[in-house]
């Protein structure tokens, strides 16, 4: 069943969802992480045999987590993944008619997920072309909040 | 993208089950029947996190079998493709119309005409890879990209997803040889 495109259209990019995913919690790679860990162990310690799609879900986020360091006491790095998230949702910025703006939880997900030291806001808006809507100087302190985290955690 | 939501299951228990440890059963049940499924709208369900014990509420008698059904509801983790997320995803296999590459269990294709102008006759049928016509980037199995999703099937309980790295930031992260077998 192909999407109908004239249907109400989901748009990540314009942060429209569908009606069913308004509420929902999102995570980002990092935490997806964190969480299946967990539970792995809590399946091993019963003996029972992690499924496939589970595995490969394991096996992608452990590959694609730009925010780890083996090196690292595990709790530290949770910690401080906690703290970017809760960093980035807690962002606020005023616009010009004294509004307050946020960053929706699909952003603060994408940001954690693809941005890397190096990340400019170009790319950063070319990537999530929703953060267009806040000014650049705006952009620029979020990835610098990120970029803090990063360089601590892999530190 | 990956995404925790409440959801609800009916699960058909069998009088053999009953006893103490009914509630274990119907979590161990319902994980097996749920964890790993491919939902229409909602994605592939990766874990089931928490099955909260008042949720269980009580179960009805079908009188034709003598089984009794179960509405469960459970917290699970999902994975969803969104239109126009940008993801990174792992290459699998490479074609002469494209490649397929995986966000875990999601399969992604993208089509040579979502490559950039460069790579458009960049396949390279004996390294089994897209090639960009200045030889620097090279799109092989194995390799990481970062692609944008466009649009998404739902198959025989399988997701497929189609992509495109034509636009600015996306294509090649890494070649995959640091990371081993995929």
């Amino acid at each position: 069943m192909v999407e109908d495109a004239t249907a109400p259209i989901e748009n990540v990019a314009e942060l429209q969802l569908g009606k069913e995913f308004q509420d929902i919690h999102i995570l980002s790679n990092a935490q997806v992480a964190v969480i299946l860990q967990a539970s792995a162990g809590y399946a091993v310690s019963r003996d029972e045999e992690l499924n496939d799609v589970y595995r490969k879900v394991q096996r992608y986020v452990n590959r694609f987590t730009s925010m780890t360091n083996p090196e690292k006491e595990h709790q530290e790095v949770v910690d401080e993944l906690d703290n970017l998230q809760d960093a980035l949702t807690a962002f606020r910025k005023e616009t010009e008619d004294g509004d307050e703006q946020e960053l929706h939880p699909a952003e603060v997900a994408a940001l954690m997920n693809l941005v890397a030291t190096d990340t400019m806001v170009e790319e950063a808006v070319a990537l999530i072309p929703s953060l267009s809507r806040f000014p650049e100087a705006a952009i620029d302190e979020i990835l610098d909040i990120i970029r803090s985290t990063i360089i601590r955690i892999v530190s | 993208m990956f995404y925790v939501k409440t959801l609800s299951h009916e699960i058909v228990l069998e009088p053999v089950h009953f006893g103490q440890k009914l509630r274990a059963t119907l979590v161990r049940l319902l994980k097996e029947q749920v964890e790993g499924l491919a939902l229409a709208n909602y994605g592939y369900v990766v874990n089931v996190i928490e099955v909260p014990e008042d949720q269980i509420k009580s179960g009805v008698i079908e009188y034709d079998t003598g089984s009794v059904i179960f509405t469960v509801q459970y917290t699970a983790l999902l994975l969803r493709p969104f239109i126009h997320e940008v993801l990174d995803a792992v290459v699998s296999q490479c074609n002469p119309l494209g490649f397929f590459a995986f966000v875990g269990p999601l399969r992604i294709f993208v089509s040579k005409h979502s490559m950039p102008e460069d790579m458009f006759n960049g396949f390279d049928g004996e390294k089994d890879a897209w090639i960009s016509d200045d030889k620097e980037v090279v799109i092989a199995s194995g390799s990481g990209v970062r692609l944008k999703i466009k649009g998404r099937t739902v198959e025989q309980g399988n997701i497929t997803a189609i992509g495109t790295i034509k636009d600015n930031y996306l294509g090649l992260i890494d070649d995959g040889e640091a990371q081993g077998t995929v």
